[in-house]
C-alpha cells in the first residue's frame, strides 16, 4: 500500500455567505494528477479553491495538501501552492523581471536557481525579449503569461489555476496548455477549472463535477459516462446531464440535429 | 418632470446623477454634508457678529478684498476645472458608448461641459454661500451676491479649464496630459495662494489686522487701479452681476460649441493609453538578490516612483506645507529657526501618504495573501517601504542645525520621526484595501482619519515646543 500523503485531501469542505457557496465536498487528489474541476456559475469552483489556497477560512472541513494541513500550518502550506486566479496578478509598473524577482523573493528562493527557473519560463512563453518592459503595456495574453511564469518560478508542487484560458487567444493559449502539460508529466499537481469543456477534455486525467456546491460527480471521462448513463457522449454531454440532473433543471445535451453540420444547407 | 431620452437635459441629468454618484463617501453623504453646512452656517454667524461689531473698514477695502477674494476663486475653480476635464478625458472611459449611439456628439459635450461648471460651482458654493447667508443675516444683503459671483466665476473657469486642457492636450500628447494637468491644477491653486499670503505675512502683524495691509488697503495700490474695475463694476447693482452671470453662460457654450468636437477627438485618442511609456527592452541580465523583505520594500518604492500621478499627488501634499513655512520663517523668536518645525508637519503628513499607499492600498493583496509568509512580515516591509524615504527628511533638522541650535535641531528630528512612525502606524489598522487611484480621496473618504493624522502631528509639534522650552529653562 501506498503511504505518500494525497497532493490534496479536502474533507467536508463548507462555506456559506448568506446561503452555502460550498456544501460539503470531499476531494483526495493524487500527487502528479491533472485535475479538471468543473462546473456552472456559481456552483463553488472559485470558492473551494480559495479556500484551497488559503484566501478564504472553510466554515467547516479539513484541507489537506501533501499532508499539511492548511488551517494549522498556512505557511508550510503556501510553500508549496500556487494560485492563478482568472484576473492577473500582477503589479502593472513593474517588468517582468522584477515581478519575476518579487516573487522569487517571497517564496525565499535561492537567487541563483530563481534566476535560472525565471529565464527558462520567459524564453518558454516567449516573454524574453519583454522581460525589461514593464507589464502596463502588455494585452491580456501577455499579463497571463507573465503571471504563469510567476506561478511557477517557484517550483510548486500544487497549481491551481481558475479559469487560467479566458480571453486567450489560440496561439498563446496553446502555449499555456503545453507548459501546463509538460509541468504535470514532470510531477507537479495541477488543478484547473475551465468553461471550455474540451480543455478538460484534452488536459484532465480526472474531472470532477459540482453544482450548488456539492460534487456531483468524479472520475475520467469513461467513468463520468458510465455515471451519467451516456456511452457515446461527449464531456460537454455529459457534463449538462450530471448538471442537469444534479440541480434538478432540465437540461438536455444538444442533439446531433442542433449541431452545425446537421443544419440543412 | 420627464425628460425627452436623447435631449441635452435628458443628458446633462444623467451626467450629474454620475457626478453625484461618484463623489466620495464619507464627507459625502447627505448627513454628512448637512452637518457640514450646519457648522459653515454657525462658524459663518460667529464671524458676521464679530464683523458687525468691530470698526468699520476703509471704503477702499472692499473693492479691494472683493478683487483678490474673487481672483483667488477664480484660479482655485480654474484649478478644479482642469481637474475635471482631465477627469473626463481619462477616466469614465465611456465615449466609445456615447459615440456609438445614434445621438450627435455635441450634445454629449454641453451637457458634460455644464456638469463641470456645476460641479466646480458647487464645490466652491458650498464653501462660500453659507458665510454669504450669514453675512446677509446680520445686515449685509449684497453679500447674497454670492449667489451671482460663484456660479458666474464657474462658468468662466470652465471655459478656461477647457481651453487649457485641450492646449495640454496638443501640446503635451495623451500620455502626459494627465499628469500635467495636475500639476498645473496644483500650481495654479496653491500657487496663487501661497502668493496672496506670502503678500500678507511679509508686511509683518498689525494691529488693525491684514485688510488695512498689503493688497487689501490702499497703501500698496491705489482704489481707482484698473485692476479693482470688475469688484466696482460688481458692487454697483444687482443688474449688472446677473449680466455678467449670462456673459459667462454665454462664453461657455460658444467654448464647448468651438472645442468640444477636439475634445472628443482627444478623449478618443486618450483611450488607452497608459500615463507613461513603457520602457524599452533592455538587455539586462537577471539578476536576482532578495529577500521577501527586500523585494517587498523594493517593490513599493517602484511601484511609487513610477507612478507620476501619485508622485504629483505627494508633492502637492509638501507644496501644501509653503503657507505654514512662511508663517514660521517670518514668526522667528529667540533666535530659533521656527521653519524647521514644519518638518514635523512635512513627515507626518508624506508618512500618512506613503503609508497608505504601501499598507492599504497594496495592488494584488491575493498574491501575498498566498504567499508562504506571516502577516507581521509584511506589514513591517511595508513600513519601512514608507518610512525610509523619510528618515532623510526626519533627520536634516539634527544635522542642519548641529552647529547653531543642536537641542532643538534633535527635538525637530525625534518628533518629525515620531510623527512619521506614529501617521503610518495609524494605516496598520486599515482592513479594507483601497485603490491607488482613491488617493486624492483618502481623507475625504474618512474625515475622521485626517483629524486623526492632525491630531497626531500637532500633538508632536507640542511635544517639540515643551521639549525645547525644558532645554532652555535647563
Amino acid at each position: 500500500m501506498n503511504d505518500a500523503p494525497l497532493a490534496l485531501a479536502v474533507r467536508d469542505l463548507r462555506k456559506s455567505f448568506g446561503r452555502p457557496a460550498v456544501d460539503g465536498i470531499d476531494l483526495s487528489i493524487r500527487p502528479g494528477e491533472f485535475y479538471g474541476l468543473l462546473g456552472p456559475n456559481g456552483a463553488g469552483k472559485t470558492t473551494t479553491l480559495r479556500m484551497v489556497a488559503g484566501l478564504l477560512k472553510p466554515d467547516v472541513g479539513r484541507i489537506e495538501v501533501f499532508g499539511v494541513d492548511v488551517q494549522r500550518e498556512p505557511i508550510a502550506a503556501k510553500r508549496l501552492i500556487a494560485w492563478l486566479p482568472d484576473e492577473p496578478l500582477l503589479y502593472n509598473k513593474l517588468t517582468v523581471a522584477e515581478y519575476l524577482e518579487f516573487i522569487a523573493g517571497l517564496w525565499g528562493m535561492e537567487p541563483a536557481r530563481a534566476e535560472r527557473n525565471a529565464r527558462e519560463l520567459l524564453k518558454r512563453l516567449e516573454l524574453w525579449a519583454h522581460r525589461d518592459e514593464r507589464c502596463e503595456g502588455f494585452s491580456r495574453g501577455m499579463k497571463q503569461k507573465a503571471v504563469l511564469a510567476g506561478a511557477l518560478i517557484h517550483e510548486p508542487k500544487l497549481l491551481i489555476l481558475d479559469e487560467p484560458l479566458t480571453g486567450l487567444d489560440a496561439g498563446i493559449a496553446r502555449q499555456v496548455k503545453d507548459l501546463l502539460l509538460e509541468r504535470a508529466r514532470s510531477g507537479c499537481t495541477i488543478i484547473l477549472t475551465t468553461h471550455i469543456l474540451e480543455v478538460a477534455e484534452r488536459l484532465a486525467d480526472r474531472i470532477g463535477i459540482i453544482a450548488s456546491g456539492k460534487l456531483l460527480a468524479e472520475g475520467t471521462l469513461a467513468e463520468l459516462r458510465t455515471t451519467a448513463g451516456d456511452a457515446g457522449g461527449t464531456l460537454e454531454d455529459v457534463f449538462l446531464r450530471l448538471v442537469g440532473a444534479g440541480t434538478g433543471s432540465a437540461i438536455e445535451p444538444a442533439s446531433p440535429l442542433a449541431t452545425p453540420q446537421a443544419l440543412p444547407p | 418632470m420627464t425628460l425627452v431620452p436623447g435631449s441635452t437635459p435628458w443628458l446633462l441629468r444623467h451626467e450629474a446623477l454620475l457626478y453625484w454618484r461618484e463623489r466620495p463617501k464619507g464627507l459625502g453623504s447627505n448627513t454628512a454634508l448637512v452637518l457640514f453646512l450646519v457648522l459653515l452656517h454657525l462658524v459663518g454667524l460667529l464671524l458676521a457678529w464679530t464683523w458687525s461689531h468691530a470698526s468699520p473698514l476703509p471704503d477702499s477695502a472692499a473693492p479691494a478684498a472683493l478683487t483678490s477674494a474673487a481672483l483667488g476663486l477664480l484660479f482655485l475653480m480654474i484649478a478644479r476645472s482642469l481637474v475635471r476635464a482631465v477627469q473626463v478625458l481619462y477616466t469614465r472611459g465611456d465615449f466609445d458608448l456615447l459615440l456609438g449611439s445614434p445621438l450627435p456628439a455635441h450634445r454629449f459635450m454641453a451637457a458634460r461641459g455644464a456638469v463641470i461648471a456645476i460641479a466646480v460651482t458647487v464645490e466652491v458654493g458650498i464653501l462660500i454661500w453659507p458665510f454669504a447667508n450669514a453675512f446677509a443675516l446680520f445686515g449685509h444683503p449684497a453679500a447674497l451676491k454670492a449667489y451671482l459671483l460663484v456660479p458666474t466665476l464657474g462658468l468662466l473657469a470652465t471655459s478656461v479649464g477647457l481651453i487649457l486642457t485641450l492646449l495640454l492636450f496638443a501640446l503635451c500628447g495623451p500620455r502626459r496630459t494627465r499628469v500635467i494637468g495636475q500639476v498645473l491644477s496644483a500650481i495654479i491653486a496653491i500657487g496663487f495662494t501661497v502668493s496672496l499670503q506670502i503678500a500678507n505675512m511679509l508686511n509683518g502683524p498689525s494691529k488693525h489686522g491684514a485688510f488695512n495691509q498689503g493688497v487689501w488697503g490702499n497703501t500698496a495700490f491705489a482704489i481707482d487701479d484698473p485692476m479693482y474695475a470688475p469688484a466696482r463694476v460688481w458692487l454697483a447693482g444687482n443688474a449688472v452681476p446677473l449680466l455678467l452671470l449670462l456673459v459667462m453662460a454665454a462664453l461657455l457654450a460658444l467654448t464647448i460649441r468651438q472645442v468640444g468636437e477636439r475634445f472628443l477627438t482627444a478623449a478618443i485618442a486618450s483611450s488607452g493609453v497608459t500615463a507613461t511609456r513603457s520602457r524599452r527592452p533592455a538587455i539586462t541580465e537577471l539578476r536576482f538578490a532578495g529577500t521577501p523583505r527586500r523585494v517587498l520594500i523594493r517593490k513599493e518604492i517602484r511601484l511609487i516612483v513610477r507612478d507620476p500621478w501619485l508622485l504629483t499627488q505627494i508633492l502637492q501634499q509638501c507644496v501644501a506645507v509653503l503657507p505654514l513655512a512662511v508663517v514660521a520663517w517670518s514668526h522667528s523668536r529667540n533666535g530659533l529657526p521656527l521653519i524647521w518645525g514644519t518638518d514635523i508637519y512635512l513627515c507626518g503628513f508624506l508618512s500618512s501618504s506613503l503609508s497608505w499607499l504601501t499598507l492599504v492600498a497594496e495592488e494584488v493583496p491575493e498574491l501575498l495573501a498566498t504567499a508562504p509568509l506571516a502577516r507581521d512580515q509584511i506589514v513591517r516591509a511595508k513600513l519601512a517601504a514608507a518610512l525610509w524615504p523619510i528618515a532623510p527628511l526626519a533627520l536634516l533638522p539634527a544635522v542642519a542645525l548641529f552647529g547653531s541650535h543642536p537641542w532643538f535641531g534633535i527635538c525637530v528630528s525625534v518628533c518629525a520621526a515620531g510623527a512619521a512612525v506614529s501617521c503610518a502606524l495609524l494605516n496598520v489598522s486599515e482592513q479594507a484595501p483601497a485603490k491607488r487611484e482613491d488617493f486624492r480621496a483618502r481623507t475625504r473618504a474618512k474625515p475622521l482619519r485626517g483629524f486623526i493624522e492632525l491630531g497626531i502631528v500637532v500633538s508632536w509639534s507640542l511635544l517639540c515646543w515643551g521639549l525645547v522650552w525644558l532645554g532652555r529653562a535647563a
